[in-house]
């Protein structure tokens, strides 16, 4: 049976697909057998971010509504063999999605993949619900910003409610916590809030934390997931993140502001 | 100002304290993320059955009420006993 995870964060603009992007991609280099779903019906944008929207066919709403097979709408990945995509479509609104429909593409996926990775779009409404609502994990993306932890805190209620696991009474969704776009200088200064403090505040076992960095916009520009630049410090962030959910343990990286010398101090500069 | 704070050895709240201690206080109320799902009412009709089963009492005695404060929040039950013969009659 496919493991199900939803790359969540109630508010927009974290991260989740950049994350759910580089997650599956991770996942897929480690031989696991990925499947990626856009839920973002009406906005999608994991196919831009994974240089894959020349390919789109069928999405899918398609094949919810018979249109399509399930093997005709999954874009296969050229550079991770494992690796496969399901867009959503960007002509339909959200409610072109169902749970019996989406029930079924996860039943039939749960057959060939390893993983089905959930790219949720914003909000709490349906197309948020649907993305969460089969799932076994969640990664709950958080920038270190007020109103993105308090939409973290949001939807980690609505996670633990709104679940099918929760539903069922079964054990509960697995939550992982992914502190993105953290900036290690500015928490220095105090201008940022610490590692320490979002934790603190949310209360979830900490899966990753990935450092701002100028390789992200580069990536998408590019269509690559960031992980696939693997000499950044985003791809190794993303990469140990990626280890810590198979279970590996690993230090937390790019979370101490480096100590400048006398140039660097004098002359500035930012990090890569 | 920031070099005359440096001498004066005096600093500013950092602004992230700030963003934590607000936080903070938005999520550890519990406001936030239990909106969905209410428990006051299962917890009060819980404690009523509690209640009611060592003092017989008239339910409409039994006050159950919660408040939140910055500092503070508490739960507060409140039973109106009947008057001391009607009570050891119940026992």
């Amino acid at each position: 049976m496919a493991q199900v995870v939803t790359v969540t964060s109630g508010k927009g603009g974290v991260g989740k697909t950049t994350s759910s992007a580089a997650f599956s991609t991770g996942l897929a280099q480690r031989g696991k057998k990925v499947v990626v779903i856009d839920f973002d019906v009406g906005l999608r944008n994991l196919d831009l971010i994974m240089g894959v929207e020349r390919r789109v066919v069928f999405d899918i709403v398609n094949v919810i509504q018979g249109e399509a097979r399930l093997n005709q709408a999954l874009i296969r990945d050229k550079r991770v063999e494992t690796l496969a995509i399901l867009p959503a479509s960007q002509t339909r609104d959200k409610d072109a999605l169902n749970k019996e429909g989406v029930a079924k593409i996860i039943e039939e996926l749960s057959k060939e993949f390893d993983y089905i990775i959930c790219d949720s779009p914003a909000g709490i409404e349906k197309g948020a619900l649907l993305a969460l609502y089969f799932a076994d994990s969640a990664i709950v993306v958080t920038n270190p910003e007020v109103s993105s932890v308090r939409d973290s805190d949001r939807i980690l209620g609505v996670i633990q409610s709104k679940s099918k696991r929760a539903e069922d009474n079964r054990e509960p969704v697995r939550e992982h916590l992914l502190v993105t776009r953290y900036d290690p200088i500015r928490v220095a200064k105090g201008e940022m809030l610490k590692l320490e403090d979002v934790q603190a505040i949310l209360a979830v076992p900490l899966l990753g934390v990935i450092p701002e960095s100028e390789a992200v916009l580069k990536a998408s520009n590019a269509g690559t997931p960031v992980i696939l630049d693997a000499e950044t410090s985003a791809a190794q962030a993303y990469a140990d993140a990626v280890s810590r959910f198979l279970g590996e343990d690993k230090p937390m990286r790019f979370v101490e502001a480096e100590k400048k010398g006398i140039f660097g101090r004098l002359f500035g500069g930012r990090a890569a | 100002m920031s070099w005359l704070n440096f001498f004066r050895g005096k600093a500013e709240p950092a602004s992230a304290d700030i963003a934590r201690d607000r936080l903070t206080m938005i999520v550890a109320t519990g406001g936030n993320r239990r909106n969905g799902d209410d428990f006051l009412p299962r917890m009060q009709k819980d404690l009523m059955e509690v209640v009611l089963r060592y003092v017989n009492v008239d339910p409409s005695k039994v006050k159950i009420s919660t408040e939140r404060g910055a500092d503070l929040s508490t739960l507060a039950i409140e039973v109106e006993l009947p008057p001391v013969k009607e009570v050891r009659r119940a026992g």
